[in-house]
């Protein structure tokens, strides 16, 4: 058995080219390390996949991980699971997050992660049951959408009770902007499906008897108990996020005039209540859903009469889809966007970055730098559903103009003399909480590891108040803490929505009460945070090996140049040089180099990551 | 007579009853070893729960050998003497609602008790999904 509590002690290595499947045993000083996740995750990829190695060929590696807390009942964590690979659409590190219920599934599976290297020559889907594996023949299956996929396992008598983390065409394509999709939970971003579709890799399939042991069950479930007291008392997790989910978000974000419109040109949406939480509970809430342990229940499941644009029926749209299918493409349309999410997840694909990327070549087209002759003859608009549903199956595709677009906006301004309307850092669009008006976002987009993600830097504090929005000055250091908080909440694969309850800003002790109760661990709030900045080191090692730099760590052309036009929130910005200040004083919080970017040696070897330290310097 | 009842429309999937289950007579968080069993689609438009109705004349007691399945009077809450079980699974295959399971582990059946009165599944439910009904009766 494991020395410490919530984790099974294994790791699943898998070779697709040799067909082979091998169970090695978890380093018990990586759990004290690196604690699971994100954590345990990025070490392995940081120690398999050598730079310069193509994200679609056999040699990266696609790590499904889940953390010591997964299968427990520690509130809003316990079903979750990361993605980690080499990303397609921006060849730097990504980790792409999906709940659901395979993250406790792969527990009682008897697994702590699956490590997937290789490219099988047919396809295939890996089985995982009771602590053995296997690899099927999945082209029976190859073509299929997710949940056509995943209803045709389901009923066959041996899969029924399994859960399944799979691809659609989207991935099956190698299309850059492919997710992956588990029940109708999406790890969204960076092109993750792809990598899982350049193996070969249908599917992955977990079913599991076992269980997970604790330290002290009476203690663990006081303190799940205690939790969920908070929960009751916290009004998003008891009252907004239970009625509306994310949905709620479209309309405080539209009160403050930080709603990104038509690729941010603008960041009022006039038609914003025809798509706000208010309007989708009433016209088309269906019912609740959770992920697995979570007592929140954000999850909606919408659907509208009419097939127009195929089945309006959806757990979703979130807030991000929203935006991006709704305001940024000035489309007021509901059931279009319904029909839009439920169209992305079965395809496969981060409806994220497709609505970026619409939006912006829209943009380019009205500007004229995108014409007809580039688009196949069609003609971009603004406030058209059909023509973003037409578009969303063409990034599917990967040929045509659905290739270009799904190659991302960076990408398309290159290709277009268009980089000044690209919302990306790092080559991956940035999402819906406005870099202009959330100053501390805005320095988180530009830090963030992966690029334009929101969950590395967060909204939340600036947006309910629990700190200035509009300050700028401090919000380098502010973002540091934000990120250790993130990061270690990444390696517990813990929700967002737990961050209200444990803390928006910063490591809280609750942190150190989890890992104590879940795993027997003793850290401090200090150690913890040492945790975090080592993975997050580690992370931004594995870029540098790529080429990356301060040089990367930027913002929009839009952003930085650009004050929000209109609205509530007219003038708001990032001036260059108050980011280029707050940028230094991030890299001195965190021990990094301000002329590079990147840790220095001694921050390294403080953080136990000397083998880096002589990989960097 | 007390028995527990889902209202599968606010039923939200999370698993808790199934985690506070096996937490409190296993020790360890494992749905498959909880007294109640559940599935929904991929779509989660619809659940559906396993769990025993306590059933008059239970069939289960009735099918046991060992006498170790009890319910006074044929009425009630059916309890399992795991002392007396051994394992034979005949009310497994017996049960009209798939409500009990056979542990492979200690050879023996389990099946929901109700706690003996307050059940922590109904405790711990977040949406008030699953209940204790108490039946009059006629």
């Amino acid at each position: 058995m494991f020395k410490y509590g919530g984790y099974t002690g294994n790791i699943l290595r898998v070779d697709l080219t040799a067909g082979t499947t091998k169970v090695e045993k978890l380093d018990e000083n990586l759990a004290r390390d690196y604690i699971g996740g994100n954590g345990i995750a990025a070490r392995y990829l940081y120690d398999i996949v050598p730079a310069g190695t193509d994200p679609l060929s056999p040699e990266n590696a696609l790590i499904l991980m889940n953390g010591p807390v997964q299968g427990t009942r520690v509130p809003a964590v316990g079903g979750r699971t990361v993605v980690v690979t080499r990303s397609p659409l921006n060849g730097f590190f990504i980790d792409a997050y999906y709940g659901g219920h395979f993250g406790a599934e792969l527990k009682f599976a008897g697994f702590d992660g699956i490590v997937v290297t290789g490219r099988s020559e047919k396809p295939v889907m890996l089985v995982v049951e009771d602590g053995e594996a296997r690899l099927v023949d999945a082209s029976p299956y190859w073509g299929m959408k997710t949940f056509e996929f995943q209803e045709k396992l389901r009923g066959e008598e041996e899969y029924h009770d399994s859960e399944i983390t799979c691809i659609g065409p989207a991935g099956e394509n190698l299309s850059p902007m492919a997710c992956i999709i588990s029940g109708v939970h999406a790890a969204g971003r960076g092109g993750v499906g792809a990598v899982m579709g350049s193996k070969h890799l249908k599917a992955v399939v977990a079913k599991g008897s076992g269980g997970v042991r604790v330290p002290d069950m009476e203690a663990l479930e006081k303190y799940c108990d205690s939790i969920n007291e908070r929960m009751k008392e916290n009004p998003a997790t008891s009252k907004v996020l239970p009625t509306f989910g994310t949905p709620a978000i479209v309309a405080a974000n539209n009160n403050l005039g930080l709603l990104g419109t038509r690729n941010y040109q603008v960041e009022v949406f006039d038609e914003a209540d025809a798509i706000n939480g208010e309007a989708l509970r009433n016209s088309a809430f269906v019912k609740s859903a959770s992920c697995f342990s979570c007592p929140i229940g954000c999850a909606k499941l919408f659907r509208m009469e009419g097939d127009e644009y195929g089945p309006a029926e959806s757990v979703g749209p979130e807030y991000e889809t929203l935006w991006s299918y709704g305001s940024n493409l000035a489309n007021s349309d509901l059931k279009s966007i319904i029909a839009a999410d439920r169209l992305s997840d079965e395809l496969g694909l981060d409806t994220i970055s497709v609505g970026s990327v619409i939006g912006m070549a829209i943009e380019a087209f009205e500007k004229g730098l995108i014409t007809a002759a580039d688009t196949g003859g069609i003609v971009l608009k603004y406030g058209d559903p059909q023509l973003m549903m037409d578009l969303i199956k063409q990034v599917a595709t990967n040929e045509g103009f659905g290739a270009v677009l799904g190659a991302g906006t960076r990408e398309l301004g290159r290709r277009f003399n268009a980089e000044k309307l690209a919302m990306e850092t790092k080559g991956l669009e940035i999402p819906a909480h406005s870099p202009r008006g959330y100053p501390g976002m805005a320095i988180g987009y530009a830090t963030s590891n992966r690029g334009g993600t929101h969950q590395d830097g967060r909204p939340s504090a600036e947006r309910g108040g629990a700190v200035d929005r509009k300050l700028k000055e401090g919000k380098g250091e502010y973002i540091v803490g934000v990120q250790r908080m993130t990061t270690l909440a990444d390696c517990l694969v813990a929700c967002r929505f737990t961050e209200g309850i444990f803390g928006l800003t910063n490591i809280s002790e609750d942190y150190v009460d989890i890992m104590k109760h879940v795993t027997g661990m003793d850290y401090t709030v200090e150690e913890l945070n040492d945790v975090a900045d080592r993975v997050y080191a580690l992370e931004r090692a594995f870029n540098a090996r790529e080429g990356a730099s301060r040089k990367d760590d930027t913002l929009p052309y839009r952003v930085l140049n650009e004050p929000i036009p209109d609205g509530p929130a007219a003038g708001e910005f990032m001036e260059p040089d108050v980011f280029e200040r707050e940028l230094e004083a991030y890299y001195r919080k965190r021990g990094w180099d301000v002329e590079t970017g990147l840790p220095t040696a001694e921050t390294l070897r403080r953080l136990k990551l000397d083998d880096v330290a002589s990989d960097l310097y | 007579m007390p028995r527990l009842c889902v209202d599968e429309n606010k039923c939200t999937d999370c698993r808790i009853c199934q985690l506070v289950c096996s937490a409190r007579y296993n020790g360890v968080y494992s749905p498959k070893l909880s007294r109640i069993s559940k599935k929904a689609g991929i779509i989660p438009d619809t659940t559906t729960t396993d769990v025993c109705r306590q059933c008059s004349d239970a069939p289960c007691v009735a099918v046991c050998p060992a006498e170790a399945l009890i319910q006074p009077g044929g009425e009630g809450v059916v309890t399992l003497d795991e002392s007396l079980c051994t394992g034979c699974e005949l009310c497994v295959d017996e049960c009209p609602y798939n409500a009990i399971w056979f542990n492979g582990e200690t050879d023996l059946a389990y099946k929901c008790d109700l706690c003996g009165g307050s059940p922590e599944c109904e405790k711990r439910c977040p949406t008030v999904a699953i209940y204790v009904y108490e039946e009059e009766a006629v």
